[in-house]
């Protein structure tokens, strides 16, 4: 029986209480000795949080602060960059970056605003409407061949890579909550990095209640000494080797069943961990909602499902089960019962603005009703040193489109959380080559169409994420540049508007050069 | 086989040039409620070992005369170590459970269903196509949460059939309740022998019968033989033949197809036709080996066919391969959230409880009455009976409700002409008739073809119109504007489909006028128009796919797609295709079609992967 132990919390480790958000799990003590304590310095226990959101379109202008007067502008990749740092507004009891990156002052304060980041202007140079691009796998588009630019998820490179969990010791890699976009994409033998590409259901939930049965069910369940035996699962592991010896399999049938074979290895793992002494449980989620579908349709109890996956996350968190927590989230409607994509997010241009009104609600809560109250919970689960849960913690907000409805160019990224230190904060990051239109005679009656720059490359930004989260290079590199992904350019496209002059004018070689870099004032 | 491939091929190409924007069923259902995301398959899984696989559009099938290489046709390679789908995982269960201890089958399945149908659900998977639906067979990706599913369910049924005296003493015999555990492992081994060939659907060695049983060591722990006997069965039930299906090839590596066992014959013919194992008869001849007789084989598939398993099966299909449960609304949802279908449905909303259900069961009696009748599969399309047995939905038709047993009343309206005017595809259960969903249904899975996805920049910019439109006038002035991208694929491909039963509102009555709403008055009614470049309406479009067999042709890939747990076609199985379509195009039942796939050799060989 193999056991783990508490990476990040010592018996000084406190909750701090943030803002009136106080976390409904007690202090945990630790069972660290210095040397494990050494050890655990030596893994710095990032976390990965992304929240994934289907569809977007909601303009940028009502995503970003106002960058009238950035702090900081310099030359990068052939144009000028900007960093602003963030300055909200407060009125009201209300924290305000921007129409939709605002809660209340208590959640919001000016710590948790530090440890934010906007990043705008990176994007993926081609047109992509429909896809499940929100981890990165942009060849992942719906009906589209796109099959030479499929990519293993951030997500799951980080979780196999030695670099993110020097020595995975938890429960679980990855662990999903709710539904939404599958942004998942793992190879069919992740360990071994061999197979196809494709989207798997991660080990997850969709319920509160499942997902403590998924993390702490079997530790709360008492074993009976007359039944206690070592777990089957090893003759398991020892039939499929057998079935592998059979002649008569042909080569591809061995490969699947070699893929199942490490499925089955880690299932071993997992059924002989234990959970770590000074690990406090939390308790069952009383109440587990059954009619999701009712439920999708009011954006208000879709907010509290989604809540109350936090209390058991920012324990998972603590007892080091899992370091990488993947939010998918469906459209939170506004107003309830509409159709946010055809409904909605399909006339996202429409000039009496009620559709993007709508948007902005929809975004709004989810940052301020799901994102924001767990940043402040995990920030509120402080260690010896200081540091909290979101420290080591990187939140991502990542949205299936840009700024405009069914286009991948504009996307804006909302992070929370340091990684450890390797992330710099409290900044609004403009990437957008704000000297140069991407197209100059635009004829549309939007204004937001009129005015359209673009920036670096999305290969940028996902390889930025990589880097500071840990995942060495040699794991994810492409042959012709330095970013995640393929590099690949087309024709762009903003319909009802106008046709940009071909990609390669924007994205140039310069652009393409640095596409290796972290991107400018984001790492540390 | 097509009989308008240049058509067909046009079409195709067309659309991928263009770049247009643009369960049923009890025991061995999966429970709802966590099932995957949205399916994104990328690859058939295990299909290549590199770091992707190229997915790409459908190839058209050669047109008939042009199959003279289908003489000697390439191999139509099986896909490699397939696995069950949930539902036949559960039945697989439940019928081990059945037959080891028949006396109490019903009360352990209770005890164990939690666990077993906690079995991932498996996704849609659908072809290489924006909007198409495809069959939960093809979802043939294997996940972590499968497995530990698998186990969970496996160490479940283990427990569960050794938890009381009776049981361990039905299963394993009297070596069992004593109280001598040195005799475990011998007692479970010669049980083993007894019944574990029909657990694992496959002849159980010696020493894989040794291998299990010594899950009842007690050197393994525990104080009771109790737990060793319960490790012997979830052992048995989480090992690989449980699950998969592993047949073999020739014993020659080097020859592409070997002719199936008697034991894989029974398991693949009987989930493929009942989605469970082996019965009694079928696998006694699989055990005397008389199943490879060609005439015994067929008396086999002709009792299946006929099994209520092969029904539920049948329904599965035209489910999967219609959309029924995926695109059927339920009238009722919609009424808290729009002000205006309140209004709309305020008169008949009493009746509307279950009419959901209902229009699925309509489409579903008519498939069933084809198939028992055994007519040509294009009446599944052009059948004009009302099979509704409840006043809504026999309403809608005007038509009584029909009584089960009485051929049933074909509605008073032409404008009912079969399949495209039923409620289950009329219906959207709102005020707007949703007509490019509608067509893009209609195109993907009765014309077999590919819709590619919109392109990006779909933004929308069109002004809120000052008058009073029909859903058809709003669609076209958002899809149809003359030199965009949208109108390329929208103007002739998609929306002429959609729009030819624009005579039926959102409940699926016919209509001459539509109903526009503000808030909750009605603002106006709107005349609508079903004339498109194919004619007038859904009788157009339905003569336009029966027009050189299309229908036909499509019904076969579908069904070979759904047989074969193939998301699509590849061009090696062009042949199998094209024999499969000849067969419905020449007036053959959807009975007479499944008997041709596997009464055909291929079915009854393993032709390698590759």
């Amino acid at each position: 029986m193999t056991s783990t132990k508490l990476t990040t919390l010592t018996r000084r480790s406190f909750l701090r209480g943030a803002g009136g958000a106080t976390l409904a799990i007690p202090a945990l003590p630790s069972l660290l000795g210095p040397a494990e304590a050494r050890a655990a310095l030596a893994d710095d226990g990032k976390l990965f949080i992304p929240f994934l959101q289907i569809g977007s379109g909601v303009w940028s202008a009502k995503l970003c602060p106002d960058a009238a007067q950035p702090d900081e502008v310099k030359p990068y990749a052939g144009f000028a960059v900007q960093r602003t740092t963030l300055r909200p507004e407060v009125a009201g009891g209300v924290t305000r970056i921007s129409e939709v990156l605002q809660g209340p002052s208590t959640l919001l304060t000016p710590r948790l605003v530090a440890k934010m980041n906007v990043i705008r202007g990176c994007d993926w140079p081609k047109p992509l409407a429909h896809n499940h691009a929100a981890l990165g796998n942009l060849g992942a588009a719906f009906g589209e061949d796109t099959g030479d630019e499929m990519r293993v998820s951030v997500d799951q490179l980080m979780a196999w890579s030695s670099g993110f969990y020097r020595a995975f010791e938890g429960l679980y890699r990855t662990v999903q909550v709710g539904w939404g976009p599958g942004g998942v994409f793992s190879y069919s033998n992740p360990s071994a990095r061999t197979g196809s590409i494709a989207h798997r259901s991660g080990d997850g939930a969709r319920t509160p209640g499942k997902l403590f049965d998924l993390l702490f069910g079997r530790f709360a369940a008492p074993t009976d000494p007359a039944v206690a035996r070592r777990p089957v699962v090893d003759l398991v592991l020892e039939s499929y080797r057998r079935t592998r010896a059979n002649p008569r399999l042909s080569p591809l049938d061995r490969v699947r069943l070699d893929d199942h074979v490490q499925r089955i290895a880690d299932l071993q793992r997992r059924l002989t961990f234990a959970l770590p002494g000074g690990c406090a449980m939390p308790g069952r989620p009383s109440a587990d909602p059954t009619d999701l579908a009712a439920l999708e349709k009011d954006a208000d109890r879709l907010a509290a499902l989604y809540r109350s996956f936090h209390d058991l996350i920012v324990a998972a968190a603590s007892c080091d089960l899992s370091r990488i927590f993947i939010y998918t989230l469906p459209y939170f409607p506004v107003p309830s019962g509409i159709l946010m994509h055809h409904e909605v997010e399909h006339h996202a241009m429409e000039r009496d603005g009620i559709a993007q009104a709508r948007m902005v609600e929809s975004n709004r809560r989810i940052f301020r009703d799901v994102m924001l109250p767990l940043a402040a919970k995990l920030d509120a689960v402080v260690d010896a040193g200081g540091r909290t849960l979101l420290d080591r913690a990187l939140l991502l907000r990542s949205t299936e489109m840009g700024e405009f409805d069914h286009t991948t160019t504009g996307q804006i990224f909302v992070t929370i959380g340091g990684a450890n230190g390797a992330v710099r904060t409290g900044n609004y990051l403009d990437y957008r080559n704000l000297g140069q239109l991407a197209v100059p005679a635009s004829t549309s009656r939007v204004p937001e169409l009129q005015r359209i720059h673009l920036g670096l490359t999305i290969q940028q930004f996902w390889g930025s994420i990589l880097r500071v989260m840990g995942v060495p290079h040699a794991q994810w590199a492409e042959r012709d540049h330095g970013g995640y992904g393929k590099r690949v350019m087309g024709k762009l496209r903003f319909l009802h508007c106008c046709t940009p002059p071909p990609p390669e004018q924007f994205y140039t070689d310069k652009v393409w050069a640095a596409a290796g870099d972290v991107l400018p004032w984001f790492g540390a | 086989m097509r009989n308008r491939p240049s058509a067909f091929l046009a079409r195709t190409l067309f659309l991928a040039a263009s770049g247009c924007v643009g369960t049923i069923g009890e025991v061995g259902d999966p429970p709802p409620g966590d099932s995957p995301p949205p399916p994104v398959v990328t690859a058939t899984e295990g299909a290549t070992s590199g770091p992707s696989a190229t997915p790409s559009l459908p190839a058209p099938l050669p047109p008939a005369d042009a199959l003279a290489a289908c003489k000697t046709p390439p191999a139509s390679r099986d896909l490699p170590l397939r696995r069950l789908s949930a539902r036949q995982f559960v039945n697989n269960i439940n019928a081990a459970i059945g037959f080891l201890i028949p006396a109490k089958a019903a009360t352990i399945i209770t005890e164990v269903k939690n666990a077993v149908t906690a079995f991932p659900a498996d996704a849609a998977t659908p072809p290489d196509s924006f909007g198409a639906l495809g069959f939960t067979r093809a979802d043939q990706l294997m996940s972590q949460r499968q497995a530990d599913a698998h186990h969970e369910a496996a160490v479940a049924v283990g427990r569960a059939l050794t938890s009381a005296p009776d049981r361990l003493q039905a299963l394993f015999g009297t070596c069992a309740v004593d109280t001598n555990r040195d005799d475990d492992v011998a007692c479970a081994a010669a049980a083993l022998r007894r019944w574990g060939p029909r657990v694992l659907r496959a002849p159980l060695a010696a020493d894989d019968a040794a291998f299990f049983a010594g899950a009842a060591d007690p050197r393994r722990g525990g104080t009771t033989s109790r737990a060793g006997f319960a490790d012997v069965l979830a052992l048995l039930f989480a090992s690989p033949p449980f699950l998969f299906h592993l047949e073999g090839g020739a014993d020659d590596p080097a020859a592409p197809a070997a002719r199936l066992d008697p034991y894989e014959l029974a398991s693949r013919l009987s989930f493929q036709l009942t989605d469970g194992p082996p019965d009694d008869e079928l696998w006694t001849a699989a055990l005397d080996g008389s199943l490879l007789v060609d005439g015994v084989y067929a008396a086999q598939v002709q009792r299946l066919l006929a099994s209520p398993g092969a029904i539920r099966v049948r329904d599965l299909f035209f489910d999967e391969w219609l959309g029924l449960s995926a695109r059927t609304p339920d009238p009722l949802a919609k009424i808290p959230f729009s002000e205006g279908w309140k209004a709309f449905v305020k008169p008949v909303e009493a009746q509307l409880k279950g009419a959901r259900e209902e229009m699925i069961e309509d489409v579903l009696e008519m498939a069933r009455a084809a198939v028992a009748q055994k007519r040509p599969v294009r009446e599944l399309l052009t059948n004009r009976q009302s099979f509704a047995r409840k006043p809504w939905v026999a309403g809608v038709y005007g038509a009584p409700a029909w009584d089960g047993i009485a051929p049933p009343a074909a509605p008073a309206s032409a404008a009912y002409v079969g399949l495209l005017t039923r409620p289950a595809f009329t219906a959207s259960g709102e005020l707007d008739t949703h007509p490019i969903t509608k067509a893009v249904r209609i195109r993907t899975q009765l014309y077999c073809d590919p819709v590619p996805a919109p392109p990006a920049g779909l933004s929308m910019q069109s002004e809120r119109p000052k008058t009073p439109q029909s859903t058809r006038q709003k669609i076209e002035a958002l899809t149809e504007q003359p030199d965009t991208v949208c109108a390329a694929c929208h103007a002739s491909l998609i929306n002429p489909l959609g729009f030819a039963t624009e005579n039926f509102d959102g409940l699926g009555r016919e209509r001459t006028t539509e109903a526009v709403y503000e808030g909750a008055a009605l603002r106006a009614q709107v005349p609508v128009s079903t004339r498109t470049a194919l004619g007038d309406g859904a009788a157009a479009v339905a003569a336009d796919l029966l027009r050189s067999g299309t229908f036909e042709s499509c019904f076969a890939t579908q069904y070979f797609r759904f047989a074969t747990a193939k998301r699509q076609e590849g061009p090696d199985d062009a042949c199998r295709v094209s024999a499969l379509a000849a067969v419905a195009k020449g007036g053959a039942s959807v009975e007479e079609l499944i008997k041709a796939l596997v009464m055909a050799p291929d079915f009854r060989r393993r032709a390698l992967p590759r």
